[in-house]
């Protein structure tokens, strides 16, 4: 039988650093799911982003609901130049992404993702998000927002490519 | 190349119902663990266990909907990792559905994370769904078993399903 869920990349921090970058990634796929697990350091609490293709332009744009303490709320970020998905904290923190149809050349590229967090000031988000842009996805970079903070080692990251038939 | 999705073990509920599910024996070949599971009860938390550990070691953040009205709670200090939900055994075929996600549950230097997503579908006003964050609060021990209960008395009804899979990174 075929194989429909595979391992494209993965990446476990060493030492502290603020961006982990897949290239060079296969269009083979269908769709693509990240795994992010990871703890900030001790300087703040960062914005966990994508950025697709090096692209640095205000190209993204995402929409969240979240669970936040003892409140629910709803935001939007438009214009921005990475794709913003949660904030990962000094609690452990999860980030589950799922970027369909990646490697088509017509249409925008949306992504699904939610983030997990026990932290009080944080919790759970759900994203929807988009990657304003009709190019294949040959490249992924999880990254923080500048200025703040850096995810500490142990810190992972993991694509997965789910095949078509 | 070999799969990084595979099913380690899965439960189908008998006839007369069953109030626990026990995975063990969970191998330490994989990054992380999904559940997947489909159920019918009296409507109730779906309760996550790890190795036995009932001590107050379990934080959680949860935000739901239930058709009106939106709102999320921190809880502290459970005995369990209220995981999610289960389906409402109040119409019939209408099963209830959740995926779990455990982060690193073989990892033995840092605190478990657990993401789940529930709906609790019934053919009336209020139906529901949870988004929750969990983390088991024990560092040292790597997950081998997962018991999964409800939180009040009562079985999950037959043919609920239970679907654990291991996820790897390899």
């Amino acid at each position: 039988m075929p194989t429909t869920y595979e391992k494209i990349a993965s990446y476990t921090a060493s030492s502290t650093q603020t961006e982990i970058t897949f290239s060079s990634i296969s269009g083979a796929y269908t769709d693509i799911v990240l795994v992010f697990e990871g703890i900030t350091s001790s300087s703040g609490d960062l914005d966990i982003a994508l950025r697709f293709n090096s692209d640095s332009g205000n190209n993204y744009s995402s929409t969240f609901i979240r669970g936040v303490g003892g409140t629910a709320n709803s935001g939007r970020y438009t214009t921005q130049d990475l794709l913003r998905l949660g904030v990962i904290t000094q609690e452990r923190t999860g980030l589950r992404a799922h970027i369909q149809n990646y490697s088509n050349t017509t249409t925008y590229k949306p992504v699904l993702a939610k983030e997990d967090s026990i932290d009080s000031d944080y919790g759970n988000w759900l994203n929807i998000g988009m990657w304003q842009n009709t190019s294949a996805i040959t490249s992924i970079t999880t990254r923080n927002q500048p200025g703040y903070g850096s995810l500490l080692a142990g810190s992972s990251v993991t694509i997965y490519g789910i095949l078509k038939a | 190349m070999a799969t990084a999705f595979e099913r380690i073990a899965s439960h189908t509920v008998s006839s007369g119902g069953s109030s626990l599910v026990t995975f063990s024996s969970i191998p330490s070949t994989y990054t992380d663990l999904m559940l997947k599971i489909s159920t019918k009860t009296s409507f109730d938390w779906l309760l996550l266990e790890f190795n036995d550990s009932a001590g107050t070691n379990y934080k959680q953040q949860n935000f739901r909907g239930d058709g009106t009205s939106v709102s999320a709670q921190n809880q502290i200090n459970q005995s369990a990792a209220y995981a999610t939900i289960t389906g409402q055994n109040v119409t019939t075929s209408v099963f209830g559905n959740a995926e779990i996600y455990i982060y690193q549950y073989k990892q033995t230097s840092f605190k478990k994370l657990v993401g789940a997503e529930g709906i609790s579908e019934a053919n009336q006003t209020a139906a529901y769904q949870y988004l929750t964050s969990t983390e088991w609060q024990v560092t040292n021990e790597a997950i081998n078993k997962i018991d999964i209960s409800k939180s009040n008395a009562g079985n999950f009804d037959e043919y609920s399903t239970f679907y654990l899979y291991g996820i790897s990174n390899a």
